[in-house]
């Protein structure tokens, strides 16, 4: 136990209290369960590899790899690969909602334009509210002056 | 604005724009002048003028609130256009390349019954008329359309399309950016229903040869239709 390396030392209990961490997370059902148990026995794997590095070479070994250390990096860069495509699919996930965010929003906005002339177009597209006030003061107006001789 | 002939009924024309403030205006006002009533333009997010432009020169007009990509903007288009009880939709690049004159033998075939989808080609007689560096690029592309979605095609990557309303139902445009073009093949031969290309010619403006696709952007659009297959 006391002739652990300076990095045995600092990974072992590091490895251990995340796993430790994965393990609380698991009970409370916190996420979910495959990717607790993924956690806890990564964290559990690393610790052990950490403690024992001839474990690693063993099943390196059997696998037909020559060094425990090989076999890790194959591991890592595998891990790497699929991480790096789990992100892929969800980044095209979030893109592919936000198109229809866009086209709903498109959708709901859309303009008519007009079939005749192309001026009565220009006063739909200018902001909304400009043509009905121009022409709403003109017919209160009227209605007013008719109103006050009586 | 002359009266519209009874065949034009119906036809939506949709014009996918990005930035095309200066553009846009005169492709619209050209299309509604030559009789063709609903002009629908998408601005794709635009930052410039695109939309007023286009809505002052009559067109429908739809908005991305963000940029999404020419395919998405189409899609955004041809939704529309259906609920409207579109009867043909034609997709028309924004910045000018494409012939008003050709629109009346795109959308013939579809009228006939002989098509649910025309597609402009540049190479059925004209090919002398593209510049040798986008011949060689959309050779390629040809080529790349033959061996994945089986359609013999003589060009590729034409903006200038006609989907029948019934064909459009069959059109679900899920590939945001360039790689549409080889997606909407896929859809359409995937559809079942006959299609056929007519020959129209291309107008390389500087103009729009400015806004273009780079050849170096090819590698891109493979990629993104590739994922796009595999993701689905």
């Amino acid at each position: 136990m006391m002739d652990w390396t300076l990095f045995q030392q600092i990974g072992v209990p590091l490895a251990g209290v995340l796993a430790v961490l994965s393990a609380v997370r698991l009970a409370r059902s916190r996420g979910g369960l495959l990717s607790g148990l993924f956690w806890l026995s990564l964290w559990t794997a690393a610790a052990v590899a950490i403690a024992f590095p001839d474990t690693t070479t063993q099943i390196a070994r059997t696998l037909g790899i020559a060094r425990g250390a090989d076999l890790l990096l194959y591991c890592a860069v595998l891990a790497g690969f699929i991480g790096f495509w789990m992100l892929t699919v969800q980044q095209r996930r979030a893109q592919r909602d936000l198109t229809m965010m866009a086209r709903a929003v498109a959708l709901h906005h859309a303009r008519r334009g007009g079939d005749a002339a192309s001026t009565a177009v220009c006063a739909a597209v200018a902001p909304a509210a400009v043509a009905p006030a121009a022409v709403a003061p003109a017919a209160v107006a009227p209605a007013a002056a008719v109103g006050e001789p009586s | 604005m002359s009266a519209t002939p009874p065949n034009r009924h119906g036809v939506y024309i949709i014009v996918a724009a990005f930035h095309e403030e200066r553009a846009v205006g005169d492709v619209v006002r050209g299309l509604r002048v030559a009789g063709w009533p609903d002009v629908v333009v998408v601005d794709d997010g635009s930052a410039d003028r695109t939309a007023m432009v286009a809505g002052d020169a009559g067109a429908h007009v739809l908005v991305h609130p963000i940029n999404r990509g020419q395919g998405a903007a189409l899609q955004t288009g041809i939704s529309w256009a259906v609920a409207q009880g579109a009867e043909i939709i034609i997709t028309f690049d924004a910045d000018g390349q494409h012939r008003e004159e050709d629109l009346d033998a795109l959308i013939a075939p579809i009228r006939a019954g002989h098509a649910h989808a025309v597609l402009g080609s540049r190479f059925l007689e004209h090919a002398d008329a593209v510049p040798l560096g986008r011949r060689l690029l959309l050779w390629g592309a040809v080529w790349f359309s033959r061996v994945v979605s089986g359609a013999q095609l003589t060009d590729a990557h034409n903006g200038l399309r006609a989907l029948s309303a019934e064909m459009a139902t069959h059109v679900d445009i899920t590939l945001d950016r360039m790689a549409h073009a080889s997606e909407l093949i896929d859809q359409i031969v995937r559809s079942g229903l006959p299609w056929q290309e007519v020959s129209v010619r291309v107008r390389y403006t500087e103009y729009s040869r400015a806004k273009g696709q780079r050849g170096s952007a090819a590698l891109r659009i493979v990629l993104d239709y590739l994922l796009g297959r595999i993701l689905r």
